[in-house]
């Protein structure tokens, strides 16, 4: 993968013609505090809101409509040990028409930090108060999703004694430390302490993508993390320990979660893959959906789901009240069967297959391109078609050992008041 | 085939009705990796009542859905998402209101993928044991979104709009009419309502046309569809609502809010969807001065509209801190007619998402699976919305009567 550094900004192009639109992702690692937490939520929904130009968003947005419906997104997310701010343009490409959106969408996408919506020091009142009131919402509302909060819940048990105790949606006695001037000391303080990536995928003009980024992008400073990637969570204990949260709620969130003892690269990246597979989801043939849903009917939804970059295993499950130290005990000898090996080749060929599968459709989809080619520079370097050649080498008893790094830790069960 | 669609130079949507009445349509498309099937029946959860030819029955609420979760069986016990899993595809489903729409994604194995997913919606194996086993998941799938503030309140207010329509039930029924679903039940709304002729097949992606054409003929060489006709039966809908308001506690931070329009038809369902669509995109999107003015007040604001014979079911929902003052200012802001400006605007964005749709395979397929659920036919919106023009927006929109309507909030507890 070709990297340029453009005024210090890593800068990525995947240039192809499979799509009638491109997409341009500005990207901002920082290291996760909980500031960051917070604050990246809060100036994810004033970042491009508005600029100088545009000062209402209003008026962004039908400028937006007028290059036919290009559209903005930004997105938060945590990353091992790094909080990710990425804003994301998309506009129909030169293969279509020629309406040459490259410039005005490079252009746009500069002065949201070239030019914002600032004056005397301090961020443009509507747009600031309208993201507080939307951040505030945002977090006070996640206990209405009750997936989310059981998951959220269990990701703060689990990571007991770390950054991630916090609220990782954020927390409201954060968001009220900021105001209208400190945001503006946030925001010049994220520019300058990021490491910052543009990525383009789509069809360009290769040489004028790389020239204008230049010319509309300011100077970043050059920022090289000693941070790694991967959060290391090793504190284990020896049983599950159990939460109980009160919610009126027809049907109760269960989630089960299990520390992983340090893996190697090859395990974190395609073995932890099927042993989730495998293990819970999303394939229909995994222990958890046999045993939990079709033999004995307890639950409608049942899925695993990993975090890679901080050793987490969860399984999750909606279920009735009485049922919990059931679908524990079921959840438990999932897991426990695979230590042993009790499963088929056939269940490893689909886990493979199912792996083989994403990575193809990721081809198909601009935006998961996108984060691929982001994600290739800062964590996984390999490419779809290494990746597809290293998942056929994961066997049996690769995923029976990595099963055994498996240590049970959190049972969070949500409802119990209906 | 007939070519019905021009998507680009490299993608088209091929059509062809074959001998026993089922539709074909295939939208190859070499430059994706993934290939999406579809198979949509016309049996969704808004069915209570049909007639075969001249006899009328009755079939439980939720029996789409039941039948939808009971044909993943197989009579060989094997169950078909292990089949296809194996295949590193995936395979779901789901119900809508006017049907049903089973899928399978993947990447490799295109033949045998087809193959399954025509055997097993094609071959009803319905076992009292599983039948009853069944009822459980199905049950705890109603009471997830009986937890779900949108969901209740949604349900709740078309039950106020809507009085005879299947509609105003949920879409998987309720607990009791699950309970009281039998195998009979089953096979009988089977066997009427999956007959190839109210079936399609819709391909996206990467497969080759002329091998998906002759799997699904060679499938359905020997199976025929049935003489009698099968019509869904609908008792007439009188046009006021059942109640202008309802509320529900729930344990919720923001009030959640759903108001709700019954508008007689005054045109053809096309013309009128896409000018409310416009109406509302000029009027309450990011664009809009009511935006502008709610946007620290107001979270999620979004319209769908249903479809129910005589008349157009619309309904706006979002979340605010001040509801009713809210809903004083839609109903006020539905007076306005939109400027020819913001309807230029609106066009070419509209221009935009239908020219990047083909971008995904998947996004593909499952617009043109939905169109052919909703309309039984599809509609070629990118042409469509290229010869609307501002003067027919303000011919019709006067038309568009908005009298008649219901309120539903959660409120917190």
């Amino acid at each position: 993968m070709k990297v340029k550094k453009i005024n210090n900004i890593n800068v990525l192009l995947n240039n192809t013609k499979q799509f009638h639109e491109n997409m341009i992702s500005i990207v901002f690692r920082m290291p996760l505090t909980k500031e960051n937490i917070t604050g990246a939520f809060l100036l994810s929904e004033i970042i491009d809101a508005t600029n100088e130009e545009y000062k209402t968003k209003r008026e962004l947005n039908i400028a937006l409509k007028k290059l036919y419906g290009t559209r903005l997104n930004v997105d938060v997310e945590t990353i091992g040990n790094y909080r990710i701010i990425k804003i994301k343009i998309r506009y129909v490409n030169d293969l279509v028409n020629e309406y040459n959106l490259l410039e005005p969408s490079l252009k746009l996408l500069a002065s949201f930090f070239t030019n914002p919506n600032i004056k005397n020091g301090k961020w443009n009142k509507k747009v600031f108060d309208s993201a507080k009131a939307q951040v505030k919402n945002d977090i006070i509302t996640i206990k209405e999703d009750t997936a989310l909060y059981a998951l959220n819940l269990a990701s703060q048990m689990i990571g007991k004694g770390s950054i991630f105790e916090a609220q990782m949606y954020g927390e409201i006695d954060e968001l009220k430390k900021f105001n209208r001037e400190n945001i503006v000391t946030y925001f010049n303080k994220v520019l300058k302490e990021s490491e910052v990536t543009i990525i383009g995928t789509g069809y360009f003009n290769e040489d004028k993508y790389y020239l204008l980024i230049k010319e509309y992008f300011n100077e970043f400073n050059d920022v090289k993390f000693k941070l790694p990637l991967v959060f290391k969570n090793d504190i284990y204990q020896d049983e599950f320990k159990q939460k109980n949260e009160l919610a009126d709620v027809n049907q109760t969130r269960l989630v089960v979660g299990y520390k992983i003892k340090p893996m190697t690269r090859f395990e974190s990246q395609y073995v932890l893959s099927c042993l989730n597979n495998i293990f819970g989801a999303p394939l229909q043939d995994s222990k958890m959906w046999k045993k939990i849903r079709e033999e004995k009917g307890l639950a409608y939804h049942v899925s695993s789901s990993v975090n890679a970059s901080r050793h987490n295993l969860f399984a999750q499950a909606g279920i009735e009240y009485g049922n919990v130290a059931a679908t524990v005990k079921l959840t438990r000898e999932s897991l426990e069967e695979i230590k042993k090996g009790d499963f088929t080749k056939v269940q490893l060929k689909a886990a493979i297959s199912e792996y083989i599968n994403r990575v193809d459709r990721i081809n198909d989809n601009i935006s998961s391109l996108n984060t691929q080619q982001y994600l290739q520079l800062i964590w996984f370097p390999d490419d779809t078609k290494t990746k597809k050649q290293k998942i056929k080498q994961v066997t049996k008893e690769d995923v029976v050992k990595l099963a055994k790094k498996c240590v049970p830790d959190s049972v969070l069960v949500l409802g119990g008041e209906s | 085939m007939k070519k019905i669609i021009t998507y680009d130079k490299v993608c088209s949507l091929y059509q062809e009705t074959l001998d026993n009445g089922i539709n074909l349509y295939l939208a190859p498309d070499k430059r994706r990796n993934a290939f999406n099937i579809y198979y949509t029946v016309d049996l969704g959860g808004a069915v209570d009542k049909y007639r075969i030819g001249k006899k009328d029955k009755k079939a439980p609420l939720g029996i789409a859905h039941f039948i939808e979760h009971q044909l993943f069986n197989t009579p060989d016990g094997e169950s078909v998402g292990q089949k296809l899993t194996d295949l590193g595809a995936v395979v779901n489903a789901y119900t809508a209101h006017k049907g049903t729409a089973y899928y399978v994604n993947g990447v490799k194995h295109f033949n045998q993928c087809l193959e399954i997913l025509l055997d097993f919606v094609n071959t009803p194996y319905f076992e009292e044991k599983s039948v009853e086993t069944e009822k459980d998941i199905i049950i705890k799938e109603l009471d997830l979104y009986r937890d779900d503030p949108h969901s209740v309140a949604f349900e709740s207010v078309i039950a106020n709009v809507i009085h005879n329509h299947p509609m105003r039930h949920s879409i998987g029924g309720t607990n009791e009419s699950v309970r009281n679903t039998t195998v009979d039940d089953l096979y009988n709304v089977y066997e009427a309502f999956y007959q190839p002729k109210y079936a399609n097949i819709v391909i996206t992606g990467n497969f080759d046309l002329e091998i998906a054409k002759e799997l699904t003929q060679s499938f359905f060489n020997n199976r025929t569809s049935q003489d009698l006709e099968v019509i869904p039966i609908f008792d007439k809908e009188p046009p006021e609502v059942v109640k202008r308001s309802g509320f529900k506690k729930m344990d919720v931070i923001t009030p959640k809010c759903e108001l709700t329009f019954k508008i007689p038809k005054v045109c053809n369902s096309l013309d009128m969807k896409a000018t409310l669509n416009i109406f509302f995109s000029a009027e309450f999107s990011s664009t809009s001065e009511f935006m502008e003015k709610y946007d620290a007040e107001i979270y999620g604001l979004n319209w769908m509209l249903l479809d129910i014979n005589d008349y157009l079911i619309v309904t706006f929902e979002y979340e605010s801190d001040d509801p009713i003052k809210t809903k004083k200012d839609i109903l006020k802001t539905l007076k306005n007619i939109p400027t020819e400006e913001a309807f230029d605007y609106i066009m070419k964005s509209f221009e935009a998402r239908f020219m990047t749709m083909i971008d995904n395979a998947n996004v593909l397929g499952e617009s043109l699976a939905m169109n052919l659920i909703d309309n039984k036919e599809i509609i070629d919106y990118a042409s469509y919305y290229k010869v609307f023009t501002y003067k027919k927006l303000c011919e019709l929109l006067p038309l568009i009567n908005f009298d008649e309507y219901s309120y539903f909030e959660i409120k917190p507890k």
